[in-house]
């Protein structure tokens, strides 16, 4: 099933961009990568993804950062931003509370979750 | 004086005519006193009317009066104020004329003109005193002009005189009579009284053995005798209590004196201690005033203990906290456990924190007299800390990272979404890659571990070199070749041997090598060379990478480190490599060298002895 949806897979670990692209693709949509947060930024301004999945530890711009840079482009254009993470400090659930239209899954994730959570956000029924 | 007295004493008849001398001197005396005061009274009275009679003619719109009434009034208002005592009283007009003339006898003809001169010019109240002209009796001018709308319009002189004083007055009399009975009442009474009581002391005998004897001029008076025998056995139980005293007294000083070098002592001793811990101490009593500081303590205030003692807290130790804390905590709260908080100074040691406890100071029935606040820099602790958290979550995302991959690349698997065989083989290799790193992970944390607690055993073996240097070279090509990063290796004709252990050795290179991977950016360059020189084995590592900053340079080999450069930290690893390789190396008595450029490179050489070391287990 052809979904006409853009999904952003921002991730520095190699294997785990493939098996989410693979993922993605296989429910549909069209994906972008990158590896880093400054190429995840880049790709947000100019190719307007509709989800964005990032990691936090990334070299380069990090997960934060690029949540926070990008937050402020959500209010002219919404999008759904999930961070996967294995990091569960409190101090990460109160930014990644502030920022809008934005979900938290810790690692180790299941690809057929994440799927769900974009589906269900971009109202995607299959 | 004494001699006076003594004369008088061995002559009684002069006492007939001295005393009363003096008494009548002493009279005279008191009689002159008296007449002084009444005449100034007296003077003082005139003053006082006359100003306030003079104003009150000069206030008083006389001038528009008939002179019948003028008369009347004038006369009632003289004998109102001072019936016996004015001479005569003129008004004068603008002009100077008389205009008022009330004199009860002939007398205005008489004043000098020189006074009514100044009467009549002066511009405001004036008081002369003078003789009229053939006369010796004293006269007082009082004088003022009169005003309206601003306008002088007159003067009035008013004249008063002194009455006679009468120096033997009736009244005068009777009470010199009084004084003077007062005073012989008196004397008569204290030299009686005197007498009465010094009389059993003046027949004291010279010596009290006399007593004994029984004979002189007491044995006349036997009653006498009795009542001095007591009164001497009175005096010298007096002089023994007075003794035992003294002695007691004295002997309470020496032991107070002996207290208080103890206690100097004691307190010396505490000082000491106090100034020898490694905490800072600061007591201070009830009011936030500090009364001592310890060593520690005045460093970190930068100053002098003089400097800082009976001043306030707030004021030698700057703090918001602790200020807070103390007036949060005042003597109100009962004497409670000890409290603390975390804290720096800012304006003291902005760098360094410190856990500040307070504790309350108690006298013996447990009422708070004091704080002690102890301050300890926890600076380091925090550190540790600090970057024990950062390994945890350091480690923690290793630990999960290839955990991601396995379980998602299994789901994928299970769930049959993959079709294509070349695919699912991919998968399956990168879920035995991440096993295999997360075996490494655990491998190095047990071998860190194993390091740490001593429990890490080495083979001691003859290894051939070139094999070693093949298998390190051999793993590393692997991953270079994913980020098409060059290895250039360098190696000897004839490969020297050495006595070791080879798993552990390659364990050690190995971690250098992959390090100078996984920080090499993609297309650089990585040489690995071997050589010999001074019967040793040399490993030389060296890459185009990002280099070791100035920062990271000295805890590089720290187990819990990792930079925070992010082209560093965005590589997996534990942190652990460099830390295993010193280890090994240390343990095989070789060294391991670190060159390094940020943006051009980093340069490890290891060097192994070749023989001669006995390796076994830590």
């Amino acid at each position: 099933m052809e979904v006409n949806k853009k999904v952003l897979i921002v991730e520095d670990e190699a294997p785990i961009r493939r098996v989410l692209e693979f993922k993605l693709k296989n429910s549909g949509y069209r994906v972008l990568v990158a590896q880093n947060g400054a190429q995840g930024l880049e790709l947000i301004k100019t190719q307007q993804p509709d989800a964005v999945i990032t990691d936090i530890m990334m070299p380069e711009m990090d997960g934060r950062q690029l949540c926070e840079q990008s937050n402020g482009l959500k209010k002219k254009r919404p999008f759904l931003t999930i961070v996967v993470t294995c990091r569960i400090a409190q101090d990460e659930h109160e930014w990644i509370n502030r920022m809008q239209d934005t979900l938290f899954m810790e690692k180790p994730f299941s690809p057929a979750r994440l799927v769900e959570c974009i589906d269900l956000y971009l109202g995607i029924k299959r | 004086m004494k001699s006076i007295f003594k004369q008088l004493a061995g002559k009684p008849y002069l006492r007939f005519f001295v005393v009363p001398l003096v008494f009548v001197v002493g009279i005279a005396t008191i009689s002159l006193a008296l007449v002084n005061h009444d005449k100034k009274q007296t003077m003082r009275q005139i003053y006082t009317r006359g100003n306030y009679l003079v104003s009150l003619i000069a206030t008083h719109p006389i001038r528009s009066l008939g002179k019948d009434r003028r008369d009347i009034v004038m006369k009632t208002l003289a004998r109102f104020t001072y019936p016996e005592g004015v001479a005569y009283c003129i008004i004068h007009d603008a002009a100077g004329l008389p205009m008022i003339v009330l004199t009860p006898k002939d007398i205005a003809a008489k004043i000098p003109p020189a006074v009514k001169t100044k009467s009549l010019f002066a511009i405001g109240l004036t008081q002369q005193k003078y003789r009229l002209n053939g006369s010796q009796k004293i006269y007082y001018e009082f004088a003022t002009p009169m005003f309206e709308k601003g306008q002088k319009t007159g003067t009035v002189r008013l004249g008063l005189n002194l009455p006679e004083a009468a120096y033997f007055s009736l009244e005068r009399t009777s009470l010199l009579a009084m004084i003077c009975f007062s005073i012989i009442a008196v004397a008569t009474f204290v030299y009686y009284g005197i007498t009465q009581v010094l009389r059993p002391l003046t027949r004291i005998p010279s010596e009290l053995t006399a007593l004994d004897d029984g004979t002189g001029v007491f044995s006349e008076k036997p009653q006498d005798a009795y009542r001095i025998h007591l009164l001497v056995q009175k005096l010298r139980q007096a002089l023994m209590l007075l003794g035992k005293k003294l002695q007691e007294t004295e002997s309470e000083n020496v032991e107070l004196a002996t207290r208080l070098g103890v206690a100097t002592f004691e307190k010396k001793q505490i000082v000491s201690i106090l100034d020898a811990i490694k905490y800072g101490v600061v007591i201070t009593d009830i009011q936030d005033n500090i009364t001592h500081v310890n060593r520690f303590a005045l460093n970190l205030m930068n100053k002098a203990l003089d400097e800082v003692v009976d001043h306030p807290l707030a004021q030698a130790l700057p703090n918001r906290d602790i200020t807070q804390f103390t007036a949060r905590y005042k003597c109100t709260q009962p004497v409670c456990t000890p409290n603390q908080l975390e804290t720096t100074f800012a304006e003291l040691a902005p760098d360094e924190t410190f856990r500040v406890t307070f504790t309350y100071l108690q006298d013996d029935g447990g009422a708070p007299i004091g704080k002690i606040l102890t301050l300890k820099d926890i600076t380091q602790e925090k550190q540790a800390e600090k970057t024990m958290k950062e390994f945890v979550t350091q480690l923690a995302h290793e630990f999960r990272t290839p955990l991601t991959t396995i379980a998602a690349y299994n789901e994928m698997l299970m769930d049959g979404e993959i079709h294509d065989p070349e695919v699912k083989k991919e998968f399956y290799n990168t879920i035995r890659d991440e096993t295999g790193r997360l075996t490494q992970l655990i491998y190095n944390l047990l071998s860190i571990s194993k390091i740490e607690m001593g429990g890490l055993t080495f083979n001691k073996e003859l290894v051939r070199t070139d094999w070693l240097f093949q298998d390190c070279a051999n793993a590393a090509e692997a991953a270079a070749l994913k980020k098409q990063i060059r290895i250039e290796k360098l190696m000897p004709a004839n490969f020297p041997t050495l006595v070791g252990d080879k798993e552990q050795l390659k364990v050690a290179i190995s971690n250098v090598l992959s390090n100078a991977v996984k920080y090499t950016p993609e297309n650089g360059s990585i040489t690995f060379a071997l050589s010999e020189a001074d019967q040793q084995v040399i490993f030389e590592i060296s890459d185009t990478g990002y280099g070791i900053s100035k920062e990271d340079r000295p805890r590089i080999f720290d187990k819990t480190f990792r930079s925070s450069d992010p082209r560093i930290a965005g590589q997996p690893g534990s942190g652990f490599g460099l830390a295993i390789t010193e280890a090994i190396v240390h343990h095989h008595g070789g060294m391991l060298e670190v060159a390094s450029e940020p943006g051009k490179g980093t340069q490890v050489i290891i060097r192994i002895p070749q023989e001669a070391y006995e390796l076994g287990s830590q």
